[in-house]
């Protein structure tokens, strides 16, 4: 642990460095809880007109939660916010946007049937009683998307847009509402040239004095635009860094808290046979062939921004999704209709990216859900067999529950992630796909289920690992690939890999 | 893996207390109460209400005539509950029941003999069903649209056939029996519907394929990668619903002593009241046959006793109806805070 510079909790020193009457956005004391997890405690910052504050930590540290409460998407449990000085409480996003306070989200909020200019000033459809006029709308949109530098016509439906223009228009909508405070939650992940977005909210914030909050994992971007960045760690603040302390090192060691050696378990297991290769496959959202081996023991990286293909890469190999062409090998077989039933015969195991839309069944028990995969139509089922093996698993793996008969909804995102694991692992498989497997899960949860993993590397699986988190990919992996909108663009042995040279592989740029 | 072998109700090396069985009979009587508060609270009140103000209510004969004005609803709605755990809905089984009777007295009529046209339209029914679970299940069209559609074509045929005549099937000696024969003094009818819901339950309960079907209503992608092939599982759920439809119109024809395209109007919607009242979500994964069977006798109890006591039968939408509704919100009240 280290001393942070300043206490952020007090709400004085946060005054110090924004100047009181200038103040734009306060939030003071926020807490909130989801279930048994504190996602955010006791949280304090203050936000000056012109400023460009960046949101620093983690995943599962609590940015976007935070975010998701000044704009009013969810409440949280106590603590207030004031704009202006004004103390506010949002009842949704769409009393956040009349006061001035706009988000523009990971995901796309757009409607792809309705136009581009319908779209950007959606906000103005919304007053039911108003009447409409096409060529004002046109007029007006253009200004907003004359503003984000896209030059196209305004009554296109959205959807004939490619990606990258799509999150420009959504970066418009968000400008037409002219905000008091801007709030960037990863929104330049998606985008080819971040720069370009980076300018345009400059020149906002110098000319007109408007706020913004960029949340963005990529230091790079911290460094280039913030004045001041504010580290979360696990729900709490754990100090701010002002322009002239922006380093990489200051932020991702206040981020993480501590050295990366400790908490990431590596051994190195002996190396089995190739359990899973799968040659030139093509996935139904890119052309580009992917070709990967994996031994037994061994662990895989698979890098590349959000939208590169790592997740439809390990559902294409899981049978999940429809392949284009190619082949999958498991133990030396191929697979042939693959459909996620023969995938899992032949003991490959995925664990998808979203738990809860595509893993679990919320409201079922924890032994319905450990049992899911277990199921033969035919067969009477054994509950008896059941209850013991999820009894087992729950101890296993350590999951933190009162009963193995309480919904998994109850559990926390790391508990629960370790029911989806131990449903996975219920049927020894002998390659296990990971997609994002500690996204959202505290930290005591994540070291647990490096654990896990490691314990199924000694016991000779072979793991295709996809992360978002560059330090897992480099703190776990023996090898990672690099995937470029589908393209392997990269393979690097562990001891070539680093944060550097993986972030420029996954955007697109070529080894020097 | 390895799998410890630990006895059960220790502390694991986690630190957690994990009780292997279920709770005790008292916990799980609790969890009956609470799960069935709603439709069966109301259904108990109903019952001491006219037993009190009704001599005639609490009689064993008026107990059996409302079990058997019954059956034909229990039987279309233990159909309809598998469809609605999966997280579908069949607006077609009264056209396939109409359908199905008609048929069933015109093979009649033309010689073939009863057991054969009876065998013969529960298979009609079953066909009925495979074109639902098809269109739904592997097309992959909308459950509502398909069903409403067939549905209505079903009964068409039925119309066509007829020419809209109620064909009647009085002189029919297997029929005429299975309307007024008992066993042990029960009616057949009432035999042949609990026996449905045994079975039923026994599928739902104790079955793979009975877990699939609440695991693809509960969350159909998470079925799917955990290895479940749930298009089969969309198919067959309404070719269930299409087989007992046949199987309820043999029984309707029987009641009725006749087979008419205009049987069984609106009866799914009926039994889709009975399914919800028991509990089933309508978004599929939760709900139970016995909750059904509840839902069921709460209607069956309502409307004899609006009978019994003489008020206007238009009542009976009225009250069912407000039921309805108070026992859903009661229902997303308690699950207010499930995650979705």
């Amino acid at each position: 642990m280290m001393s942070p510079p300043t206490s952020p909790t007090d709400s004085e020193s946060a005054a110090t460095t924004a100047d009181a009457a200038d103040v734009v956005l306060e939030v003071r004391r926020i807490s909130r809880s989801f279930g048994p997890v504190r996602a955010l405690d006791d949280v304090s910052l203050r936000v000056a007109r012109g400023e460009v504050l960046a949101l620093a930590g983690e995943n599962g540290s609590g940015k976007s939660t935070l975010a998701r409460i000044i704009c009013g998407v969810i409440s949280p449990d106590s603590g207030e916010i004031r704009l202006g000085g004004e103390p506010v409480s949002f009842a949704g996003p769409h009393e956040a946007l009349a006061h001035g306070v706009t988000l523009v989200s990971q995901e796309p909020t757009a409607e792809p049937h309705m136009t581009i200019a319908e779209n950007v000033l959606l906000h103005r459809l919304a007053r039911p009683w108003s009447i409409v006029r096409k060529r004002e709308l046109v007029r007006d949109a253009k200004v907003y998307l004359d503003e984000v530098g896209l030059d196209v016509d305004p009554l296109m439906p959205l959807g004939a847009l490619r990606h990258g223009a799509k999150e420009l228009v959504e970066v418009a909508k968000a400008l037409a509402s002219e905000p008091r405070v801007l709030i960037l939650d990863e929104a330049t992940t998606r985008l080819p040239d971040p720069e370009h977005l980076f300018r345009v909210v400059e020149r906002r914030c110098n000319e007109r004095g408007m706020a913004a909050i960029i949340i963005t994992h990529r230091l790079r971007e911290i460094r280039r635009l913030s004045h001041r960045a504010f580290v979360l760690r696990d729900g709490r603040a754990v100090g701010e860094l002002g322009r002239h302390d922006l380093s990489d090192e200051k932020i991702s060691s206040m981020m993480v808290g501590r050295e990366l050696g400790e908490f990431y378990s590596k051994h190195q297991h002996p190396l089995g046979d190739v359990v899973l290769a799968t040659d030139a496959l093509v996935t139904d959202r890119s052309p580009h062939p992917v070709s990967v081996e994996v031994r037994s023991g061994e662990i895989i990286g698979v890098a590349g921004l959000v939208g590169s293909g790592r997740s439809e890469l390990l559902e294409t190999i899981a049978g999940c999704r429809k392949a284009h062409g190619g082949t999958v090998t498991v133990n030396g077989s191929t697979l042939h209709n693959k459909s996620p039933r023969e995938a899992l015969l032949a003991g490959i195991s995925l664990v998808p990216e979203d738990r809860w839309a595509q893993g679990l069944v919320a409201h079922d028990l924890i032994v319905g859900n450990i049992a899911l995969s277990r199921h033969r139509a035919f067969r009477r089922t054994d509950r008896r067999r059941d209850r013991r093996r999820a009894a087992d698993a729950v101890s296993t793996y350590s999951v933190r529950a009162n009963s193995i008969d309480m919904p998994v909804a109850n559990l926390s995102g790391g508990n629960a992630q370790k029911v989806l694991l131990a449903r996975c692992f219920d049927h020894d498989p002998t390659v296990l796909l990971l997609d994002e497997p500690t996204r959202g899960v505290d930290i005591g949860a994540k070291a647990e289920i490096y654990g896990i993993i490691d314990r199924m590397l000694a016991n000779g699986v072979g793991v295709l690992l996809a992360s978002s988190d560059l330090m897992e990919l480099l703190g776990l992996c023996d090898r990672i690939i690099v995937l470029h909108e589908g393209e392997q663009v990269g393979e690097l042995e562990r001891e070539e890999a680093s944060e550097e040279l993986i972030a420029l592989l996954s955007a697109g740029g070529t080894r020097v | 893996m390895t799998i410890l072998e630990t006895p059960p109700d220790t502390v694991r090396p986690g630190g957690v207390q994990v009780p292997t069985r279920a709770g005790s009979a008292w916990d799980r009587v609790r969890h009956g109460l609470d799960t069935y508060a709603g439709v069966g609270g109301v259904l108990v009140v109903l019952c001491v209400y006219l037993s009190f103000t009704q001599d005639i209510f609490f009689t064993w004969a008026n107990w059996l005539t409302i079990l058997e004005a019954n059956a034909v609803v229990l039987v279309v709605a233990v159909g309809l509950t598998f469809v609605l755990l999966n997280g579908g809905i069949d607006l077609s089984l009264g056209g396939i029941m109409a359908l199905c009777g008609v048929i069933m007295s015109e093979l009649i009529l033309n010689g073939w003999s009863t057991w054969v046209a009876i065998l013969a339209v529960v298979a009609l029914g079953t066909l009925c069903g495979v074109l639902n679970g098809v269109l739904v299940g592997k097309v992959g069209l909308s459950f509502l649209v398909v069903t409403l559609g067939t549905g209505q074509a079903f009964r068409g045929i039925a119309q066509v056939r007829t020419g809209g005549q109620t064909q009647s099937l009085f002189e029919v000696s297997l029929i005429r029996r299975l309307n007024e024969g008992e066993f042990v003094g029960i009616p057949w009818l009432v035999w042949i519907s609990l026996v449905v819901l045994g079975i039923g339950i026994v599928v739902l309960r104790y079955t793979g394929f009975g877990r699939m079907i609440y695991a693809c209503g509960g969350n159909r992608e998470a079925a799917r990668l955990a290895g479940i092939n749930v298009t089969a599982v969309s198919v067959s759920v309404f070719v269930i619903a299409g087989c007992l439809a046949g199987l309820a119109s043999v029984m309707d024809s029987s009641r009725l002593l006749g087979a008419s395209p205009t049987a069984a109007t609106g009866i799914e919607l009926t039994a889709a009241a009975a399914v919800l009242l028991g509990g089933t979500s309508f978004m599929g994964g939760r709900g139970t046959l016995l909750g059904t069977l509840l839902g069921v006798l709460f209607l069956g109890v309502l409307a004899n006793g609006i009978t019994l006591a003489g008020i206007s039968p238009f009542w009976y939408g009225i009250v069912s109806g407000t039921v309805l509704i108070a026992a859903v919100l009661l229902d997303r009240i308690r699950n207010g805070k499930a995650k979705p």
